[in-house]
């Protein structure tokens, strides 16, 4: 009995593992009694109908390649499909963890949103990471992706008032929100991009325009 | 040396032949297929595993609509690389554990070893997947743990070969298998040569 055990206890224990993590992973993580799950839609970064039955929150680091795709890819479909008509509300939530780039992008888009342009800026920001990401190929960790005066040029280019903008980029005022809203995200376990949550389910890493709308239906 | 390249040679097309053996019988043929998109499917979910079983499981999407998702990871984020180093490594998964299936049968018995080698595929394969710079990458925090100031860096390098790396175990694994059940075809056909019984496997 015992030697039946010990030959096999090593596959044994493996399916054991196997099934425990299957088990976990398919735990409802999903607890919509607090801020971290909702949609806040006061959030100036929050957009769609207020009584829409599908809440969408992305964390987001403006340097990260996968949030590009994310954002340049998946994003205008589920605008067009789902929030526009009614059906998600969605906000975005930034982080910024990657390198110096980030904390510029961040803090740029708190500074859009004092001019109201929020939108304008972050799809400005995404085309132009997108296309240096996947277009030219750098790596938003060794290579330089965005630097202030980037960030200047982006915001100008999609409207924003430029005076404005740098003074309030340069001045810094902006730094304790993108750090706040970092920490934020950290305390709630969010530790990589992009983390989506739809009605309180977590998506994260690697994703598809399929699969993202198939667990939007899913929640309608 | 040339000898020993050419019976290294010889164990290779001699693994080969077992393994197309093996595989030309439609049970553990099935077995293979099955295993493949297992694995593919585990491994490219592994994160969000939550995900895919509410959207399995929900009766308000169609069966085509499922099919879509579960074929999605062909046109993620990743890019048409990472799709066809994944498709070709639960390809090699899928092969082994079928024959691996065909040893068990015959020797009675779970050879530990081999079974130890495809499980550390599927790790090494999982640990390939993900975007370090974005932080969803299992191997970021494990590199976090011994270098905190270039945990990313040192895990994109670590990523870009890991995948690459589990094909290489993954072809290795499958030479194993292919020897072991080559060893187990020839002991059947001796003892059946011995009674003057024709071999059934």
């Amino acid at each position: 009995m015992f030697s039946f055990i010990a030959d096999k206890k090593m596959p044994i224990i493996g399916i054991m593992l196997v099934l425990g993590f299957i088990i976990l992973a398919i735990q409802p993580k999903s607890d919509m009694t607090n801020s971290f799950t909702i949609v806040s839609m006061d959030s100036p970064m929050a957009r769609g109908d207020k009584d829409a039955p599908v809440s969408l929150i992305q964390y987001s680091d403006f340097l990260c390649p996968s949030c590009a795709y994310f954002s340049t890819q998946i994003m205008p479909v589920i605008e067009e499909k789902y929030i526009k008509t009614g059906k998600v509300k969605f906000e975005f939530r930034p982080m910024a963890f990657i390198a110096d780039g980030s904390n510029q992008s961040g803090m740029g888009g708190y500074c859009a949103i004092d001019q109201d342009k929020f939108w304008a800026y972050h799809d400005g920001v995404y085309k132009v990471v997108a296309d240096k990401v996947f277009n030219q190929k750098l790596d938003p960790k060794t290579d330089i992706i965005l630097t202030a005066n980037d960030v200047k040029v982006i915001s100008s280019g999609v409207g924003l008032d430029s005076k404005t903008f740098n003074d309030c980029l340069d001045s810094n005022t902006k730094s304790s929100s993108i750090i706040n809203s970092t920490k934020a995200a950290n305390r709630n376990g969010v530790t990589g991009t992009p983390y989506i949550m739809i009605n309180g389910q977590q998506y994260q890493g690697d994703m598809s325009l399929t699969s993202i709308e198939a667990l939007i239906k899913a929640q309608l | 040396m040339v000898q020993s390249i050419q019976l290294a040679l010889i164990k290779i097309q001699l693994s080969i032949k077992t393994v197309f053996f093996v595989l030309t019988r439609w049970k553990y043929f099935l077995l293979a297929v099955g295993v493949s998109f297992l694995f593919f499917e585990l491994m490219y979910w592994a994160f969000n595993l939550n995900v895919l079983f509410i959207i399995l499981s929900s009766w308000k999407l169609s069966i085509i609509e499922k099919l879509e998702v579960l074929a999605s990871p062909l046109f993620s984020s990743s890019g048409p690389t990472a799709a066809i180093l994944m498709v070709v490594l639960s390809a090699i998964q899928g092969m082994n554990i079928s024959i691996l299936a065909y040893i068990i049968r015959k020797q009675k018995k779970i050879d530990v070893k081999l079974a130890g080698e495809s499980s550390l595929i599927g790790v090494l394969a999982i640990i390939g997947l993900g975007c370090p710079s974005c932080g969803t990458s299992l191997i970021t925090p494990i590199v976090a743990l011994f270098m905190s100031t270039s945990a990313v860096a040192v895990s994109e390098k670590i990523t870009a070969v890991m995948l690459p790396l589990a094909i290489i175990l993954g072809l290795y694994g499958l030479y194993s298998v292919g020897i072991k059940a080559a060893n187990i075809r020839s002991q059947i056909n001796l003892k059946y040569s011995d009674t003057n019984v024709a071999p059934t496997s």
